[in-house]
Parts: C-alpha cells; structure tokens; sequence
C-alpha cells in the first residue's frame, strides 16, 4: 500500500498527523485524521446499506470487527493484514462521499471478513506462486462483492455514479461480465486485464 | 507499511495473474461467517487505538 500522505493541512497551528487526533471515536475502531472522514464514511455506509448483501457486510464495521482508519492522503485503499487494519486515503479537499469511496471501502470490508473468516496469505517467500495466486483470487473475491452490491444498488439514486467510479477505476469491463453471468474464470481474465490499473 | 508488506506487494506484482492463476473462491464461507456473526447478539470486542 502506497504511504503518500496528504500533508496540505499538516504544517498549521494544530500539527495534527495524517491520524488525526486518535482520539475520535476509538472505541469503535474508528480513526479519523481526514477533516471529512466520519461524514465520508457515514455516506458511504448508508449507500452500501441500501444493497442486503452490503448490509450484511457491514456487520464488519457495525460490531467492531475491523479498525477503519481514514487518513488524508493520495495514497491506495484497501485492508491491510499485517496492521489487520483498513486504511483509506482521501484527498483533504475532498468534503463528501465518491463512488470510488464506496467502491474501496467494499472490497476493503470483503477482505477484512475474508481474513476474519480464516483465509491468510501464505507465506510469500517460501511459495510465491501459492501467494500470488492466493492474493489474486482474494482481490477477485472481493471485487466480484462490490459487483453483487453495486448490482443491487441498480435502483439507487447513487447507480450512475458507481458506474463512473468503476470505469475510473477500471473494474467496468469486470462488471460488465458479471453482469453477463460470465463464470469465475471468465471474470478472472477481465481482473486480469484490468489488473495494472487496480 | 512493513517491508513484509512491502515484499509480498512487490512478490505479487512480479507474479501476474495470468501466470499464477486463481485460488479457489472463498467468499461462500465468508457469507457464512458474516450470517454468524449478524447472528451474535453481543457487540463484539473493544478495539484499542
């Protein structure tokens, strides 16, 4: 995961870290060092609550079963098993909910519960092929998740904005084929071809 | 990040998913684990910061 922090905002009076204060709902796993981190995640949530299948995932942040820290930042999104942690990195000028938002908090929030559930990477430097495979079907697990859920959001108000986020993102060809019922190895290849943009 | 992290993350992107292939799908036991704990009626563990 890329490490580039936003540090725009860093050198005022207050100093606070890309973390933030810390101290802002803790309890709940919950680190908010973007100005805009609660309402952006609060946004996210409830565009992902209105899928079942993203309603049930949520059950991962609704009982603490994974630490969310948002950080400002350009850097990439996602889980990260070494901190067992997701970390996602906002722009500080950024004030509101994006599709790409909820886009990375899903397969972030899949990943998470893929770990939780008892599916770790092997060890990378005893069997590299075993892990990449490993890491590659975790990220088409998890993607094929955020295609169900934006599947079902077809009715949302917030639809069209999804699809923008997939195409900038480029899972839109992977999501036009789970559209097409293609089966896991059909899917495979569009990730694949999509890969180096992800 | 950890240089572990940064290893894997490097082991994974010489190691493309075209050569490496695919695990086998996961995420029904995931869905499982997810209808459990929705069926738990305690809040979970406290997270410390």
């Amino acid at each position: 995961m890329n490490d580039t922090t936003d540090t725009a905002e860093s050198g005022g009076a207050s100093a606070k870290s890309a973390f933030g204060d810390r101290g802002t709902n803790v309890n709940s796993g919950m680190v908010y060092g973007h100005p805009h981190g609660e309402a952006i995640i609060e946004g996210a949530k409830a565009i992902i609550r209105e899928s079942a299948t993203g309603n049930k995932l949520l059950v991962m942040l609704d009982k603490n079963l994974v630490p969310l820290h948002i950080m400002k930042g350009n850097g990439s999104n996602g889980f990260s098993p070494d901190m067992g942690t997701i970390i996602l990195q906002i722009p500080s000028s950024v004030k509101e909910t994006k599709g790409d938002h909820v886009i990375h908090l899903i397969k972030a929030l899949h990943e998470a519960a893929q770990e939780r559930a008892g599916f770790s990477a092997p060890n990378p430097h005893e069997d590299i092929m075993a892990y990449a495979s490993f890491i590659h079907g975790r990220n088409l697990d998890s993607i094929v998740e955020v295609c169900k859920i934006v599947k079902e959001l077809t009715n949302s108000s917030f639809y069209s904005v999804l699809l923008d986020s997939l195409k900038k993102i480029g899972l839109y060809n992977v999501y036009n084929a789970y559209l097409d019922g293609k089966n896991r190895d059909e899917l495979y290849t569009e990730y694949a071809e999509a890969y180096e943009t992800l | 990040m950890s240089l572990k992290a940064d290893l894997a993350r490097a082991a994974t992107q010489l190691v493309s998913p075209e050569v490496s292939g695919i695990a086998p799908s996961v995420s029904h036991a995931v869905d499982n684990m997810l209808t459990q704990e929705l069926s738990l009626t305690n809040t979970g563990p406290t997270l410390q910061a």
